[in-house]
């Protein structure tokens, strides 16, 4: 169970905005932290890698996301799942 | 809370923490900062070799007004080819700190007053005339070839004894006895051209990415042209050089010599090495019995079954590195149609078998014949501007003298009496206190065997380079009877306490000549006033050494009774300690040419200072031709580029210790280091340099743009070890060996990475001082203290509640 | 729209360097350093070598990025393209603008955004062309190309960690940016007003892509100094 804890840079028009949180709120799998301006951390649970890899390109292409920075990447429970 | 659960939430602390870091610029976006600008137009250029490194890259200063306003690279320099880095882009900044150093200060009830520059003279010449056996200098490879000559002469030549040092001794002290201990004299054989032939580039230790930058594009910008280098990096770490590395082997610290010894054992076992040029120019060796840097002289049946127990299994069982890369860097030195360059710096000679392991890469060339040719050359670099030029060459060392003479030797000591015109026996034959005793002497009190009082450092920051600065530099300052004397540009952690500090100039505020890493001597003229009161080091030690003569120190007279400094123009002495006529003649010309007289003996021969205005550096030796002209050399000991080679030797090593014109092959086993992480102290502590900052960064940090790339120490950590120790990218810890602790940030997958149980911190920041931490055994022959390995421990900082 | 979802490539292309360097690599070296008590286990792994660089960073979908930067480079306006009429006050714009990045004029210009930098690629992904990234202009090389790119250029942040403050201030003075060239009469070619040192492409800042105010009005033409002559004292040169 990889966790991946990233960064969020959210388009600076309101409405785009709002709609991009929710859908990412939607989203069992990420988990949403406290905005810094335009940048939201958050981090996200998936079952393989790829998934997360799968994951990331996904929320950006939330419309409303403008970038998705990859912070780190904890593997530690995901021991023999390879 | 479950492992999960706190995972989870470490990994939002960690993008939270992230998050409030600006990094592309969309959200809080740095302030822009609004620079001042000076003119377009107008500006004077002219070359000075940078202020940093050993590289030795020429820069163009351009001056307008009185003020740096520019740098560039120097097109015509050869070692630069007009390119620089980025501390070379902004060296001219590092004139212009707000907090130089502008009075002499002499501390009074304590605190730091100023006075004028005849007291701050008087003060000092005083305290010297009065015990001048307990008196020391101590410098540095920042010191220009005239200061380091005119402090050498002040010391040896004046006051009779040997007590003078420079930091070098911290920095590539290894490096000179593997020279000597191989070859039997100091310094490189190959150059900077090697970089631009070798088919293969092995880093030992060493990140040339950062520290060498301009040396590291010399290689891989061939790759863009298309050529085919492959660049094998060997280290303890992984680091920008790795990234670019073809090959990145990661092997245990201090076990460097078993990895050399299992390449020599391969080559041979399997009879590829090179038979013939072993035949002609090389002999075996091995550590005798008293410990001597000569070691004794060994068989080849010998030399073979030393290295028989170094099987490349065994080899991995030491170090690390898998058996198959020991083959592989075998099969390398194996082939002769491949030119391989060997790089190393900091990690072979900081370390307690400096010397041993320095011999043991200079003798894997040799036995596999990979030597001579343009492109196969084992290079040792160095840090510091003129670590070779002035500490090297000139022989600022308790032991040397100019020119690779030594104290020991009595035709040594009469060949410098003679042409310092001082009578015989002038120069004492005991040899001084190396750095780390010297600072040992001047931190114990006096009635206690601490026969050192008074000392006066220039150009450097003893006080945050040194190793276990607790022990060796801070005691002083609490002892009454000690007195330091500092000159210097900036405030720094040496300054801080000193009972005189005394303003430099700095640079191109003065006229230099430094000497780099491929034996090239390279000169500048002053180009701007420094500021205040602030003058040239070189000033401030002739005028001490006048006012020694004044006050009838004897040493100070020459056999004729003159100013043993006597500056000379048009035949009429030149009042050089007054400073108002010390620009009226160009002191550095005048110790230079002086200087140069004495490089003959081991054909380091120098050009005369004239020839050096018009060069971007020469490479001596410089030997003149019959039409006049000075010719430099490029690779040494090689026929037909070295002119003491004779006709028809191909090699020939003219300053060989065994006289027979051959150069040694050691061995030397791998052995265990002085302190190796245990239970209590888990990690290994490695400590270093980064590319924004230079040293201690005393001037570097004063640099806008490169202390915002860097503004702070860290401690690089592996993530594995980070998520262990429950511990965030950025969070502080604390960070601990047996001789002091430390909190730090971690920086995780940094600018390196270290493999777990294994950490990293620079040493450029003198608000987190590591060297308060780190170790001060040395190697047995160079007496260089070991700064890359001790063992430490970490832990996270106590929840304040 | 289009725009919108070539941001999102290149977003993907970013954040798709970065996780599979995260994730590959991660995995490496975990299942070493967990199935083994001693710190030094046996290393025998290439380092990612620099020729492979490329691929090995992109992973499998290398061609989407391949794409991602064709279609960015298309949007580019062409060789022949009208250019919008440029003001004075554009010029001082991007004047400032480039000041606040350098130290002097002709200082190798720091690094604006964060950089992951271990190789070439990374920055040449998108600084070999030169490219409209999200509204931000990532200019060609103005020289020719050097691999170690953080040997110059530095970035402008440093590692994670409490803020300190810097030890003191600096009262450099540093050269101007220059203006505008000289011109013999009213509409002869400018001569090159600042130095050409590591400028060697002028397509860097006045080509196709480059700002409103030094862009040149007709980037077909491509010997540029043909026509604008540099100055041998700007250059320092004797």
């Amino acid at each position: 169970m990889p966790i991946a804890s990233v960064v969020i840079t959210l388009d600076a028009r309101a409405t785009l905005h709002d709609a991009a949180l929710a859908a990412l709120r939607d989203d069992e799998r990420v988990e949403v932290g406290n905005r810094v301006g335009a940048r939201v951390p958050a981090v996200l649970e998936t079952r393989t890698a790829d998934e997360g890899e799968a994951l990331v390109r996904e929320i950006a292409s939330v419309p409303g996301v403008l970038l998705v920075e990859l912070v780190g990447v904890d593997r530690s429970l995901d021991e023999g799942d390879a | 809370m479950d492992r999960r659960a706190f995972l989870k939430q470490s990994a939002m602390a960690a993008a939270t923490m992230a998050a409030a870091r600006a990094s592309f610029g969309q959200a809080a976006a740095p302030p822009k900062p609004t620079l001042p600008l000076a003119p377009a137009n107008g500006v004077k250029w002219d070359k000075a070799p940078c202020r940093f490194c050993g590289t030795g890259c020429h820069v163009q200063v351009g001056v307008l007004a009185g003020k740096i306003v520019a740098i560039q690279g120097d097109p015509k320099a050869e070692v630069n080819r007009g390119l620089l880095c980025v501390k070379g882009y902004h060296v001219g900044l590092a004139l212009y700190g707000k907090d130089r150093l502008t009075r002499p200060l002499l501390k009074k009830n304590g605190v730091q007053t100023p006075i004028s520059w005849a007291e701050a003279i008087d003060v000092i010449a005083k305290r010297v005339a009065a015990d001048p056996a307990t008196f020391a200098i101590y410098g540095s490879g920042q010191w220009t070839i005239p200061e380091g000559y005119a402090a050498l002469k002040l010391i040896k030549g004046g006051l009779g004894h040997n007590q003078i040092e420079a930091n070098a001794r911290l920095c590539m002290a290894s490096a000179v006895t593997g020279f000597l201990a191989t070859y039997g004299v100091d310094e490189p054989a190959g150059c900077y051209d090697d970089l631009d032939r070798c088919d293969v580039l092995i880093t030992w230790g060493n990140n040339p990415a950062e520290m060498h930058p301009i040396l590291f594009s010399r290689v891989i910008d061939r790759r863009s042209r298309g050529e085919k280098v492959t660049l094998i990096d060997i280290n303890t770490r992984r680091t920008r050089t790795s990234a670019f590395a073809d090959r990145s082997l990661l092997f245990k610290p201090n076990t460097d010599l078993a990895i050399a010894n299992g390449i020599a054992h391969l080559l041979v076992e399997r009879g590829t090495f090179d038979k013939d040029f072993v035949d002609k120019h090389c002999a075996f060796r091995a550590p005798d019995d008293k410990k001597t840097l000569q070691g004794k002289a060994i068989s080849f049946d010998d030399y073979k079954r030393m290295l028989a127990e170094y099987t490349p299994a065994n080899v991995e069982k030491m170090s690390g590195v898998a058996a198959k890369d020991i083959v592989y860097l075998a099969e390398l030195f194996g082939r002769r149609d491949l030119r391989i360059t060997s790089l190393w710096c900091m990690g072979m000679n900081q370390h307690t078998r400096g010397t041993a392991i320095n011999s043991l890469v200079h003798g894997v060339h040799l036995l596999s014949g990979h030597f001579g040719k343009p492109g196969d050359a084992p290079t040792s670099l160095t840090g510091q501007p003129s670590a070779c030029g002035t500490v090297r060459e000139v022989g600022t060392l308790c032991h040397a003298l100019p020119g690779g003479l030594v104290v020991a030797k009595a035709e040594d000591r009469a060949e410098v009496e003679h042409v310092w015109n001082v009578p015989p026996g002038r120069i004492s034959a005991k040899v001084g206190y190396h750095t780390v005793e010297m600072f040992r002497r001047f931190s114990t009190p006096s009635d206690k065997g601490g026969d050192i009082k008074t000392l006066w450092v220039q150009t450097t920051n003893p006080g945050q380079s040194l190793p276990n600065v607790h022990e060796l530099f801070e005691p002083s300052r609490k002892l009454a009877d000690k007195f330091l004397i500092v000159s210097d540009v900036y405030p720094t952690a040496t300054t801080k306490d000193a009972d005189l500090v005394l303003p430099s100039s700095l640079w191109v505020e003065k006229n230099g000549v430094f000497g780099n890493s491929e034996r090239r001597t390279q000169q500048w003229f002053k180009m701007v006033e420094p500021p205040g009161e602030a003058r040239p080091d070189v000033w401030q030690l002739l005028a001490v050494a006048r006012r020694l003569y004044e006050l009838g120190v004897p040493g100070l007279k020459d056999k004729d009774g003159a100013y043993l400094f006597d500056v000379k123009k048009d035949g009429k002495s030149v009042p050089v300690w007054d400073f108002a006529h010390f620009f009226d003649v160009n002191v550095d010309e005048a110790l230079f040419d002086e200087y140069r007289k004495l490089t003959k003996h081991h054909k380091k021969d120098l050009a005369p200072y004239a020839e050096y205005t018009r060069a971007r550096g020469l490479r001596w030796p410089v030997v003149e031709q019959p039409d006049g002209s000075w010719k430099e050399t490029r690779f040494r000991f090689t026929e037909g580029e070295d002119p003491y080679v004779a006709k028809g030797k191909g090699v020939q090593f003219y300053q060989s210790v065994t006289k027979d014109d051959r150069a040694q092959i050691w061995f030397n086993p791998q052995e265990a280091p002085p302190e190796s992480p245990d239970a209590d102290y888990p990690f290994w502590l490695c400590t270093g340099r980064v590319l924004e900052h230079w040293h201690t960064g005393t001037m570097t940090m004063r640099i806008p743009q490169l202390a915002r790339a860097m503004p702070h120490a860290y401690v690089e950590m592996s993530r594995e070890d980070a998520s262990r120790l429950g511990v965030q990218d950025g969070e502080e810890v604390v960070l601990e060996t047996r001789r002091g602790k430390i909190e730090l940030p971690v920086w995780i997958d940094g600018r390196g990475s270290p493999p777990p149980g294994s950490l990293f911190v620079p040493f450029f920041d003198e608000r987190l001082l590591i060297n308060e931490l780190t170790l001060h055994e040395h190697d047995p022959f160079s007496k260089q203290p070991d700064y890359k390995k001790c063992a430490a421990r970490v832990r996270k900082k106590a929840k304040a509640s | 729209m289009i725009e919108r979802r070539v941001a999102h490539i290149l977003v993907v292309l970013a954040v798709g360097v970065g996780a599979a360097g995260f994730f590959t690599g991660l995995s490496q070296e975990r299942k070493r350093s967990s199935r083994e008590a001693q710190p030094y286990p046996v290393t025998s792994a290439p380092a990612p070598g620099y020729r492979d660089l490329r691929d090995m960073r992109r992973g499998p979908n290398a061609h989407l990025y391949e794409t991602a930067f064709d279609a960015l480079e298309a949007k580019l306006p062409g060789l022949t393209d009208e250019v919008p009429p440029q003001t004075e006050a554009q010029r001082a714009a991007v004047l400032e603008d480039r000041a606040t990045r350098r130290a002097y004029d002709g200082a190798p210009p720091t690094i604006p955004h964060a950089v992951v930098a271990s190789g070439a690629f990374e920055c040449l992904g998108c600084h070999a062309r030169g490219l409209v990234v999200a509204g931000k202009r990532a200019p060609r090389m103005s020289h020719e190309r050097h691999d170690n790119c953080t040997q110059c250029h530095a970035p402008s942040s440093g590692p994670p960690g409490p803020p300190r403050e810097p030890l003191a201030g600096n009262t450099f003075v540093g050269r101007a940016s220059p203006t505008v060239g000289e011109r013999a009469w009213p509409g002869a070619p400018p001569t090159i007003p600042h130095s050409t040192r590591m400028r060697s492409d002028c397509g860097s800042c006045h080509g196709v892509g480059g700002s409103l105010g030094v862009r040149s009005t007709h980037p077909w033409r491509q010997s540029c100094t043909q026509c604008h002559a540099p100055s041998a004292e700007l250059d320092g040169r004797p």
